[in-house]
C-alpha cells in the first residue's frame, strides 16, 4: 500500500516539541496526584482531635452570661480545651468576623501565648515524640503554602519524617491547616497541572487553554499514525 | 528504539480514549473556572443575627444532662429559633432552644433557611421530602430539596436534622459533575481520584507519555527534528532514469521522492517499522537502528537503506527499485471452479498491456455493499462441499484485499485464483474479499492497484529452484514456473505443493504434462486422502515430503520459493532453517493474517 509519508507524522512531532512536553508533566503530575490518597495529602493521619468532655456540662447556661457581656456574638460553643497549662471549659465566641475564647468564670478573653500553643500542638501532634522546632505567630507574608485570608495564625513546626507544620488558629487554637512535604509536592503538581505557575489557583489562562487544544491535534495526529501503523503491515489479507 | 515504538503505540492506542476525555473535561475547567462549577452562583452566606439573651436565659441544663460525655455545646439561631447543638459520645443532637424538645424542620422552615441562602432571582416552587439524593454523594438522613424557579435550575438542599443547608445544586453543577466523573474516572459521583480504575490509567499514562518523551529526545538527538529553509538537491535513479529533485534539507529522501510523485512503497507512512521503502544510497549511509533490524547484513552491506531514515542533507545521491504500482480498472472475462472452494478469474485490463514480475501480486479495492454468500453457479460435483453454506446475502464495508497473479505477465490479461472463505465459527460473515470476487459476473469490473511485492524470482544461472506451496499458494508459484520456462535457458525446478485431497490438486493435468515432458520436477502431496481412496502419490504434510526429498540432494544448489497457509509456511519456514538454508535464499509470501 503506498503510504503517503507523514504529514501527519511531522506534525506529530513538532507537536510533540511543544505540547508533547506539558503532556509528559501532566501525565507524571497527575499520576502523582492518583497515586497518593487524597485524605494523606491533607495530612489527616498528622492530628487527632483535641477537646475534651465537658467538666460541667451544666455550664451550658453561662452562654447567657457570655451574650450579656458580647451582645454581637452570633454563635457560642463551650469547649473543654488545656490553657494556661490546665484542662478547662471556656467558651468559644463568633463575633462578627472574630471568634475568640472567653473564659467562663471572669467572662473576660483568653489571649493564646506561644506556650498555649506549643501545648495545644503536642496535644494535636499525632505521629509520636517528635520535638517541635519553632513556634510563631504569623501576621503577615505568609508562606506560599498558606493562604493570606488565614492571617494572623499560628505556626509551629516539627523535626519529622514530612517536615510537619500545623497551623493553630490566633485566638482559640484550633487545627486551621496542615502541611507537609508530600502536601507541598501535591501544590507544585497541581500548579504544573493548571500551569498557574504564580498563586496555583488560576485554572484559566489562555495559554492553558492553548496547549489543551494543542492536545487536541496531538492526539488526533497521534490517533491516526496509530491506525495507519496497525493497518499497514506487508502481509497479504486473504 | 523498537521497544518503545511498539509501548507507544500500544499504551497510545489503549488510552488514546480516555485522554480525549480528559483533554474535553479539562478544557471545559479551563473555560469554566471554578466558580462556574461548584453550584453556588446564587448562594451566599445568610445574615448574622445576634444571639438573643433571652432566648439564652430560657435555657435549662437539664435538657441536656441525659447526654453523656458532652465534648461541646453550642447555641445558634436558625431562622429567629435557638438551636442547641450537642456533641456527646453516641453523636451529634440538635436541641429546640425555646422548648428543649428534638429539633425539627417543618417544610416552611426548609423554605425560609433555603432562602436565607440564596441570591438568585428566582423564588421557591416546590419543598420535597427525601432521604438521599444522587446529587449529594456523600449525604444521607432526613431532608428537604427546595427547587427554585431561576434561570439555572437551583435546588437547596436543607437538613432537617441540623437545621442547615447542606448545599445548592443547579444545571451547570450538573454539567461539571458529569465532567469530574470524566476527568476522575469516577462514575460513582464521588469525585475521589484515587479510585483504582485511575490509578491503573495513570500507570498506563505514564508509560505512554514517558516513551514519547523518550522518543522525542532521540529524534532530537540524532538531528531528525532539525528544520531548515535551505533547498539541497536529491538525486534519485529510478529505472533507468536519472532525476534531479530538489527540497528542504530537513526532509526525508522518502518525503523527498514521494513530494516529486515518485512511487516508493511505505506502510508505516515513514516511522521506519515497516522496512518497505528501500533504496540504494550511492556513497556513505550511516546506518540507524530501525534498519539494523528490518534489512538485513547483506542488504547493509549493498548499501540499501530505508528512505524514511536518511534526510536529504547527508544523502543526496539515491537509487530507487522502480514501483509501477497504479490502479488498473480490470473486465471480468470467465469464472470457473477449480476446485470446490477455489475459483479462477480472468480478468481484461482496460487501459492495456499491465507489466509486473510473476510473484507479485494485485490489491483489490472491494466496494462496500450487499454481497450474495453463495455463487449462483456451482457445479453439481461440488454440492456436497457447499452443503453446510446457507443462502443469503450480507452487508459488507469497502475493503482492500491482496491476490497473487496466476500466471506470468501476458498482455492485457490477469489471471487469480481465488479462494472461497466460508463464514467462519464465530465470525459476523464470510471472507469480504473471496466472497465479493467469487460473485463477480462477467462483464462486471474492479479496481487493482499494483503490482506489489518481492516475491520474484531470483538471479543467478546456476541456482536452481525449489518451490514449497500449500492451497492457494499455487498461484504465485505457477507464475514463477511459468516464466522460468519462458526464459531462454530455464533452470531446474521442483515443485512440491500440498493440498488435502486430490480434488484440490489445482492445476493438476497442466503441472502433470510439464512433468511429462521434463521441465519441472512435480510432486503433489495429500494430507487428507481417505485411505481407500486411488490415490497413488505422496501422502502426508507437504514440507515433510519436500523434507525427506531435501536430504537426498545438495540443497546449496536451491533458492527456495514458499506460498501457502500460515501452518504450513511457518512448518515449511521452520523445516529449512534447521536445514541451515541461508535466509537470503529463501523467499516467501505470507498471505495469512
Amino acid at each position: 500500500m503506498q503510504n503517503q509519508s507523514s504529514a501527519f507524522r511531522t506534525w506529530h512531532r513538532w507537536l510533540s516539541l511543544v505540547v508533547g512536553v506539558q503532556m509528559l508533566i501532566w501525565a507524571v503530575s497527575g499520576a502523582y496526584m492518583v497515586f497518593v490518597k487524597l485524605p494523606f495529602i491533607h495530612g489527616e493521619h498528622l492530628t487527632q482531635e483535641v477537646d475534651g468532655v465537658l467538666h460541667n456540662p451544666t455550664a451550658g447556661v453561662r452562654i447567657a452570661d457570655v451574650i450579656a457581656t458580647y451582645p454581637d456574638a452570633y454563635d457560642v460553643k463551650i469547649v473543654n480545651r488545656t490553657i494556661h497549662g490546665e484542662r478547662q471549659d471556656v467558651a468559644q465566641v463568633h463575633s462578627g468576623s472574630d471568634k475568640f475564647l472567653v473564659n467562663l468564670n471572669t467572662l473576660a478573653p483568653i489571649q493564646l501565648a506561644a506556650s498555649d500553643i506549643r501545648t495545644l500542638a503536642m496535644e494535636y501532634y499525632k505521629k509520636g515524640d517528635n520535638p517541635i522546632t519553632n513556634v510563631e505567630l504569623l501576621t503577615e507574608n505568609p508562606p506560599t503554602e498558606l493562604s493570606e485570608t488565614h492571617l494572623p495564625i499560628w505556626r509551629v513546626d516539627f523535626d519529622d519524617f514530612g517536615n510537619t507544620s500545623l497551623y493553630l488558629h490566633q485566638a482559640t487554637g484550633e487545627m486551621t491547616v496542615r502541611r507537609h512535604d508530600f502536601w507541598r509536592g501535591f501544590d507544585i503538581m497541581w500548579m504544573l497541572h493548571i500551569m498557574d505557575y504564580e498563586d496555583r489557583v488560576d485554572i484559566t489562562t489562555w495559554w492553558l487553554r492553548a496547549f489543551i487544544f494543542g492536545t487536541f491535534l496531538f492526539a488526533f495526529t497521534g490517533s491516526i499514525l496509530v491506525v495507519q501503523t496497525l493497518r499497514s503491515n506487508r502481509r497479504k489479507p486473504i | 528504539m523498537k521497544f518503545l515504538q511498539w509501548l507507544h503505540r500500544w499504551t497510545g492506542l489503549i488510552i488514546v480514549l480516555q485522554i480525549v476525555l480528559w483533554t474535553i473535561s479539562g478544557l471545559y475547567f479551563a473555560l469554566v473556572d471554578h466558580h462556574g462549577m461548584k453550584g453556588h452562583q446564587y448562594r451566599s452566606e445568610p445574615q448574622l443575627v445576634n444571639l438573643d439573651l433571652q432566648h439564652a436565659r430560657n435555657m435549662n441544663p437539664s435538657w441536656w444532662s441525659n447526654f453523656d460525655d458532652i465534648r461541646l455545646l453550642r447555641h445558634e439561631l436558625v431562622q429567629g429559633i435557638p438551636k442547641i447543638e450537642v456533641h456527646h459520645r453516641d453523636g451529634v443532637s440538635y436541641l429546640n432552644g425555646q422548648t428543649g424538645e428534638t429539633w425539627v424542620t417543618s417544610e416552611n422552615l426548609a423554605k425560609e433557611i433555603a432562602l436565607s441562602t440564596y441570591s438568585g432571582p428566582g423564588t421557591p416552587t416546590r419543598v420535597t421530602p427525601i432521604s438521599t439524593t444522587r446529587e449529594l454523594h456523600d449525604w444521607q438522613g432526613e431532608g428537604y430539596k427546595v427547587d427554585f424557579n431561576d434561570d439555572l435550575n437551583t435546588r437547596v438542599y436543607v437538613d432537617s436534622t441540623s437545621g442547615s443547608v447542606i448545599d445548592h445544586r443547579n444545571t451547570p453543577w450538573v454539567v461539571a459533575d458529569w465532567m469530574f466523573r470524566l476527568h476522575f474516572i469516577d462514575y460513582t459521583g464521588g469525585r475521589n481520584f484515587n479510585n483504582l480504575v485511575i490509578v491503573t490509567a495513570g500507570v498506563v499514562t505514564l508509560w505512554f507519555a514517558l516513551s514519547g518523551f523518550i522518543l522525542l529526545v532521540k529524534l532530537l538527538v540524532s538531528g531528525e527534528m532539525r528544520f531548515s529553509f535551505r533547498n539541497v538537491p536529491l538525486w534519485a535513479t529510478i529505472g533507468s532514469n536519472q532525476h534531479k529533485f530538489s527540497g528542504r534539507a530537513h526532509k526525508s529522501v522518502l518525503q523527498a521522492l514521494q513530494d516529486n510523485e515518485v512511487l516508493v512503497e511505505s506502510g508505516c507512512g515513514g516511522g521506519g517499522s515497516c522496512g518497505l521503502c528501500k533504496v540504494t544510497v550511492n556513497g556513505q549511509a550511516q546506518i540507524t537502528a530501525a534498519e539494523h533490524d528490518l534489512l538485513s547484513p547483506q542488504e547493509l552491506n549493498e548499501g540499501i537503506r530505508l528512505a524514511c531514515q536518511h534526510s536529504i542533507a547527508k544523502v543526496q545521491n539515491v537509487e530507487v527499485p522502480e514501483v509501477n504500482a497504479q490502479k488498473h480498472s480490470l473486465t471480468l472475462l470467465t469464472s470457473r471452479f477449480l476446485t470446490p472452494m477455489l475459483r479462477e478469474l480472468r480478468f481484461r485490463a482496460e487501459e492495456g498491456d499491465v507489466e509486473y514480475l510473476a510473484g507479485q501480486y494485485m490489491q483489490f479495492l472491494i466496494p462496500d455493499g450487499i454481497t450474495a454468500i453463495r455463487p449462483c453457479d456451482i457445479p453439481e460435483e461440488f454440492h456436497p462441499n457447499w452443503a453446510a453454506i446457507q443462502d443469503g446475502n450480507f452487508k459488507h464495508i469497502a475493503v482492500r484485499r491482496s491476490y497473487s497473479m496466476a500466471t506470468k505477465q501476458s498482455g492485457d490479461e490477469l489471471v487469480f485464483t481465488v479462494r472461497y472463505q466460508p463464514q467462519a465459527e464465530g465470525a459476523q460473515a464470510p471472507g469480504v474479499g473471496s466472497t465479493y470476487l467469487c460473485n463477480l459476473k462477467v462483464g462486471e469490473h474492479v479496481i487493482v492497484e499494483g503490482p506489489y511485492g518481492d516475491f520474484t524470482r531470483m538471479e543467478g544461472a546456476n541456482r536452481k529452484l525449489f518451490f514449497i506451496g500449500g492451497g492457494a499458494g499455487m498461484a504465485p508459484l505457477r507464475a514463477l514456473v511459468q516464466e522460468e520456462l519462458s526464459t531462454p535457458e530455464p533452470r531446474d525446478m521442483v515443485f512440491y505443493y500440498g493440498a488435502r485431497d486430490s480434488n484440490e490438486l489445482v492445476y493438476r493435468n497442466e503441472l502433470e504434462a510439464l512433468a511429462a515432458a521434463e521441465q519441472i520436477h512435480f510432486v503433489p502431496v495429500l494430507s487428507d486422502a481417505p485411505s481407500h481412496s486411488d490415490w497413488a502419490g505422496a501422502r502426508g504434510f507437504v514440507h515433510e515430503q519436500a523434507l525427506a526429498y531435501l536430504s537426498s540432494i545438495d540443497i546449496d544448489e536451491y533458492d527456495f520459493y514458499v506460498c501457502g497457509p500460515p501452518r504450513m509456511l511457518s512448518a515449511t519456514l521452520d523445516m529449512l532453517a534447521n536445514l541451515g538454508v541461508s535466509q537470503d535464499r529463501i523467499r516467501f509470501d505470507d498471505f495469512g493474517n
